[in-house]
């Protein structure tokens, strides 16, 4: 976080970055003595933690290319909609097609809406900079926002 | 079976969480509740939901703005100690694995013993080489844990528009049609 960072494409590629450390890491929380299920469903999580990075990479890019803010929220929650559902090969069995319920539920919570507002905070506070401290940015301009 | 019988639990667990994940859970209640579940994860979502909190908590950038703003919404910094430590621990195993003088007997037992983390970086391998691109970790440690993980738990190519596999299959039988 305390590296320096030039333009808004930079800040994309150290924000995908960022989250897929997050992510990695996460997997470290897993509980150790599980039964097979148990590791299906971890399977299952990281498959959702794949299509969350997929998301917030589209966010980001949207964000980096300044479209509106409103727009990004409708286009992602298509995306949500769209990438939640996966198709089910099932041998023996006619092929068919589930949702991921935890994507779903993050769509519902209001979940991707409020990371919009935030990370659009971000890249406009991060416009036109050419050298900075991305922790003392961050901190500068959540505190301008709070003041307000 | 699963959330229906089960709501004064998620309204318990969800009590001592921070709001936005309270709202995630309930969501995800919901989610199941209106729909026909057939078999679901009622038993595994329990055991997880500490972790998943903690996977929803830990966010690098919303733990700078929370510090930035001296608030507490109960976000936290990445496991970097405990995630080598499991990259170190996984490795041991799979050189087990991999050993002649390992007994098949053995190898099953250890086969068992995989850490569920193993399997939730297996859901992430495509992303292996924007792993390799964090500078902190061992770019071979990252990928090899990730390829590896890859290599044992899915039989296909997964990607975005249609997840296959053999794991991938099983575990998607648990998720909910909607």
């Amino acid at each position: 976080m305390e590296e320096m960072y030039d333009n808004k494409k930079n800040l994309t590629n150290l924000l995908m970055n960022i989250k897929t450390n997050d992510l990695i890491s996460n997997s470290s929380y897993s509980p150790s003595k599980v039964n097979f299920l148990d590791k299906m469903f971890a399977h299952s999580l990281g498959v959702s933690a794949k299509k969350t990075l997929g998301l917030y990479n589209l966010i980001f890019n949207q964000l980096q290319e300044g479209n509106d803010v409103s727009s990004i929220k409708r286009l992602i929650n298509q995306e949500v909609s769209k990438r939640s559902k996966v198709n089910l090969g099932i041998p023996f069995f006619k092929n068919s097609s589930a949702r991921i319920c935890g994507l779903m539920a993050m769509k519902y919570s209001g979940f991707f809406n409020s990371e919009i507002d935030i990370y659009n905070e971000l890249y406009a506070g991060f416009e036109g900079q050419t050298d900075y401290n991305i922790g003392d940015k961050t901190r500068e301009i959540v505190s301008e926002n709070t003041e307000k | 079976m699963g959330f229906n019988d089960d709501e004064q639990r998620i309204n318990e667990l969800s009590q001592e969480m921070p709001k936005e994940i309270a709202k995630y859970f309930s969501k995800v209640a919901k989610v199941h509740k209106g729909n026909k579940l057939g078999l679901s994860w009622p038993i595994s979502l329990k055991k997880f939901s500490k972790p998943i909190i903690q996977s929803l908590s830990n966010d690098s950038v919303m733990y700078s703005i929370q510090e930035g703003t001296g608030t507490n919404h109960g976000l936290t910094k990445s496991a970097d100690n405990k995630l080598s430590l499991m990259i170190n621990e996984t490795k041991e195993a799979f050189k087990k694995l991999r050993s002649k003088d390992t007994s098949y007997i053995e190898k099953y037992r250890l086969t068992k013993a995989l850490p569920a983390s193993l399997f939730f970086l297996s859901g992430l391998e495509a992303y292996a080489s924007e792993a390799s691109d964090i500078s902190k970790y061992n770019e071979n440690e990252v990928l090899g844990v990730l390829t590896t993980a890859g290599g044992l738990a899915t039989t296909t190519n997964a990607d975005d528009q249609d997840v296959g596999g053999f794991f991938t299959t099983f575990a998607l039988l648990f998720t909910t049609t909607l």
